[in-house]
């Protein structure tokens, strides 16, 4: 669209815009979201000061653009906030593994839309090396002694986590 | 915590300290989970991708190196987390039905509307209104709501590749280049990627338009 002769000529029969119209539609949205360089955004403006189907057009998009940022955002539930910063806190606590152990934390989180939720993580960025593949068969609560179970509160829900150490 | 500091130096501080990761969470949250809600849908499976999304920062902290803009970072991850769950609502429709189709929910492609003009000209929306400041009229601002939703219901009807750039462009006020760095593809694709959404989008609105004059 760098030199564009203007006004532009007349539509195809196909209804769609011919010859430099199309061209400049092509860059209208780019334009309205000023990402086009200097020469193209200049070029682009001397076109529609002289065409006015495309400055039409050109009202339509910023329109569009418009109307599509008053959509409301989506909103998650406050509870959400809670269960993820509760659970950063508690793997905050946990204490680095021995050498060449996985620390296996699992969560038991209550009265979520009043169903509860078990979550098992794997947390080997706590470990000082390279882990070896987690040992998914040994990581019942039968194999291995059970810690405590942990309790935090999180905003209005209980969280409960144990760690266990898997060799 | 965190009131002056930018994402990359709270991702920092956030290795020794959980409450710097406290207020990144708090300052993204809300935009990951619309972004994961309007790409997926469903509540329930957008919060559990949002709280998987943030604890897989958190785990990595350590591992960050604020080369390129944490926000960019945070949307590749929820971008990723999206891209599966569809790809596995895809596959488990293939299984049920063998059309995949119906899944992506493109868009028609009737333009009834001729004149791109309409509302444009006709000055139904003022740009106050458009803009949402408050000195519109009553009946100017219902429109503008109208027409909002009109735009969210034609956003959902958009295949997932365009969407994406929209929700990106226009609700995260992301620049080209970062919406690049996140789904991975050339600044030219995002151009015409958001040129070929909007075109929809427009279409979408003057059918808008049209039911409202009959």
């Amino acid at each position: 669209v760098s030199d564009l002769p203007s006004p532009c000529g007349p539509s195809r029969s196909d209804g769609q815009p011919a010859g430099n119209c199309a061209s400049v539609r092509a860059e209208l949205s780019a334009s309205i979201d000023g990402e086009l360089d200097p020469t193209q955004q200049e070029a682009v403006e001397r076109h529609l000061a002289a065409c006015s189907a495309c400055r039409a057009e050109a009202a339509l998009l910023r329109l569009v653009s418009q109307a599509v940022r008053q959509v409301p955002r989506l909103e998650p539930r406050e509870e959400l906030r809670d269960q993820v910063l509760g659970q950063v806190r508690a793997e905050a606590t946990i204490q680095p593994a021995a050498e060449g152990h996985v620390h296996r934390v699992e969560f038991l989180i209550t009265e979520r839309a009043g169903e509860r939720f078990m979550y098992r993580q794997e947390v080997g960025a706590f470990s000082a090396r390279p882990l070896p593949p987690p040992p998914e068969a040994t990581a019942t609560a039968t194999s291995h002694t059970l810690v405590q179970w942990h309790q935090q509160r999180a905003g209005n829900q209980t969280m409960f986590y144990q760690v266990v150490e898997i060799g | 915590m965190g009131g002056d500091l930018t994402d990359e130096e709270l991702m920092q501080l956030a290795r020794g300290d959980p409450s710097a990761f406290d207020a990144l969470f708090l300052r993204h949250w809300r935009a990951v989970f619309n972004y994961i809600s309007r790409m997926v849908g469903g509540r329930d499976a957008a919060e559990d991708m949002t709280q998987e999304c943030f604890l897989r920062v958190w785990r990595a902290r350590h591992a960050y190196e604020p080369i390129g803009r944490f926000r960019t970072w945070l949307f590749t991850i929820a971008r990723r987390l999206a891209l599966n769950e569809l790809t596995k609502r895809q596959a488990q429709h293939t299984l049920l039905t063998g059309d995949i189709e119906n899944e992506l929910r493109p868009m028609g492609r009737r333009d009834p509307v001729s004149q791109p003009d309409a509302m444009a000209n006709q000055g139904l929306l003022s740009p106050a209104v458009a803009d949402g400041v408050d000195a519109a009229d009553p009946q100017e601002i219902l429109m503008a709501r109208e027409l909002a939703r009109a735009m969210e219901t034609a956003i959902d009807g958009l295949p997932e590749e365009l969407r994406e750039i929209v929700i990106l462009r226009e609700m995260e006020d992301m620049s080209y280049e970062q919406i690049a760095g996140i789904v991975g593809c050339p600044l030219g694709t995002v151009k015409s990627r958001l040129n070929a959404a909007r075109r929809r989008l427009r279409t979408a609105a003057l059918e808008w338009l049209g039911e409202k004059q009959t």
